[in-house]
């Protein structure tokens, strides 16, 4: 299965590229519309602030193709950055831009104090609910998150599930094809590999089938 | 909320090689880099930290690009990465090549607007503030650049206040005269800088015993950085962390369930190290 997997220029991918590759996929690293148009599954990468990867995506001429492509049905994994520019909007540019649209939410800065550290760092599970969408296993399994801000979700669509160590920051989103992690499995070692191995057998299923 | 705590591995690069240094003085050759990135991560570090000491790194072009890529290639855990880093290609380099984060010291004073510019392209939390502490004999607080060959004219305070208003997303707060000596961390310094800040303190430099997390992470560090102590002794990490959360059972610490070995294979930690 192909995973198109958008460079933006901004930072690290390799990690990215590696455990994709390594659960299975063939990852082609593409910003050209027919490579990311055949692709089963798309992958926008965690990196670089949210103003300079909607001004990449933009460069690159590519946002209304993914916004088409998206809406249409393609499986999407969005991480980090990957997962903000599903919304609406972000707090964190310094002009108003816009992320995709495809989820009714907005991104918003995480309120920092001296006991409260931000940019979030470290590692955390994810809290199991009846809403759980992600089969964590075992479920105290830790995953690394490192971001400045937060998704919040206005959107009855889409399925939510948060972080165990605080159950206020959303940890991942999933809406139809739509996927989004705000940590980073490809940086969670053996449990990150896992959940991306899952991903791979339920997309292997046909579990998003366009 | 738990308190929560990072283990972060580090190891300093001379030349292309490991060595362990002591007060930033003697270096003492370990061993390839990939060897020993391999080897912390297996042991369940939450995070790597590589850092170039050449003490050419400032004037020979950047080396941080095939080494590095070299050197991580099989990392499944977060990296940072620095060393002599004072223009946007060399931030550029180090990203591209296997960083998540970059380090920065001497740029702090020589380039703070390569600081700025580098946190508004990369998002804060790719940038990491490395600030070499010295303590005199009388004392007093030094901070240092250039491997602690320079002095900067700048209090610790102001130092990190300024710093944290240009975008940095973490300080990691570094102790020349502690380095290597296993006597703890630089607790007083921890907690002046805590107290001013509000983005998160990663200390460095005097580790010696699952103790010294513990009180670190009481006067306000989110992590932990150990580089001499974890050389040449296997399930050093799960050791320490064990006894870190006998000595403080609130203190939230990553325990792998499992170990991702780069060939693949995934075992649980009970089987151990073959």
């Amino acid at each position: 299965m192909k995973a198109a997997l958008i460079d933006l220029g901004l930072g690290n991918i390799a990690s990215l590229h590696r455990a994709l590759s390594h659960v299975g996929f063939h990852v082609e690293v593409t910003s050209e519309k027919e490579s990311i148009g055949k692709a089963h599954v798309i992958v926008i990468p965690g990196v670089g602030s949210f103003q300079h990867g909607v001004s990449s995506l933009q460069k690159l001429g590519i946002e209304g193709f993914l916004r088409d492509l998206l809406s249409n049905g393609r499986p999407f994994l969005g991480i980090c950055f990957g997962l903000h520019i599903l919304c609406e909007n972000s707090e964190e540019s310094e002009k108003s831009l816009s992320g995709l649209g495809l989820i009714k939410g907005k991104v918003k800065k995480i309120e920092a104090s001296s006991d409260f550290q931000v940019p979030r760092i470290g590692w955390s599970a994810l809290l199991e609910s009846n809403h759980s969408f992600l089969k964590v296993e075992p479920p105290q399994d830790k995953f690394y998150y490192c971001h400045s801000y937060q998704v919040e979700v206005q959107d009855e669509d889409t399925m939510v599930q948060y972080f165990d160590y605080d159950s206020q920051i959303l940890a991942a989103v999933r809406k139809g094809n739509l996927t989004g992690f705000q940590f980073h499995p490809e940086l969670s070692q053996g449990a990150g590999y896992h959940l991306l191995e899952s991903y791979y057998d339920e997309l292997k299923r046909g579990a998003y089938a366009h | 909320m738990p308190t929560k705590v990072r283990l972060i591995g580090s190891i300093l690069i001379d030349r292309g090689w490991v060595v362990q240094s002591v007060g930033f003085h003697k270096r003492l050759p370990i061993g390839k880099p990939e060897i020993t990135l391999r080897y912390l991560e297996r042991w369940d570090v939450d995070e790597l930290m590589v850092l170039d000491i050449s003490r050419d790194r400032f004037e020979r072009p950047f080396q941080f690009d095939e080494s590095l890529r070299r050197w991580t290639k099989d990392c499944r855990t977060p990296v940072s990465a620095g060393g002599g880093i004072l223009k946007m290609e060399h931030i550029q380099s180090v990203v591209r090549n296997g960083a998540d984060r970059v380090v920065m010291n001497t740029a702090l004073w020589e380039k703070p607007e390569l600081v700025k510019e580098a946190a508004r392209v990369f998002g804060r939390q790719a940038i990491i503030a490395s600030v070499d502490l010295k303590t005199t004999d009388s004392g007093k607080w030094l901070l240092m650049k250039r491997s602690g060959t320079d002095q900067v004219h700048e209090t610790l305070e102001d130092a990190c206040r300024r710093l944290e208003d240009l975008g940095v997303g973490e300080i990691y707060l570094h102790s020349i005269d502690r380095d290597g000596s296993k006597r703890g961390f630089n607790l007083d310094a921890i907690h002046c800088v805590c107290g001013t800040l509000s983005i998160p303190v990663t200390v460095g430099g005097g580790f010696g015993g699952p103790e010294h997390i513990v009180k670190a992470t009481r006067a306000g560090a989110s992590g932990v950085s150990i580089g001499n102590a974890l050389q040449f002794k296997e399930h050093s990490v799960d050791r320490i962390k064990s006894k870190t959360q006998q000595l403080d059972p609130e203190l939230s610490i990553k325990r792998s369930v499992r170990f991702g070995y780069p060939e693949g294979e995934m075992h649980s930690s009970s089987e151990g190290i073959q």
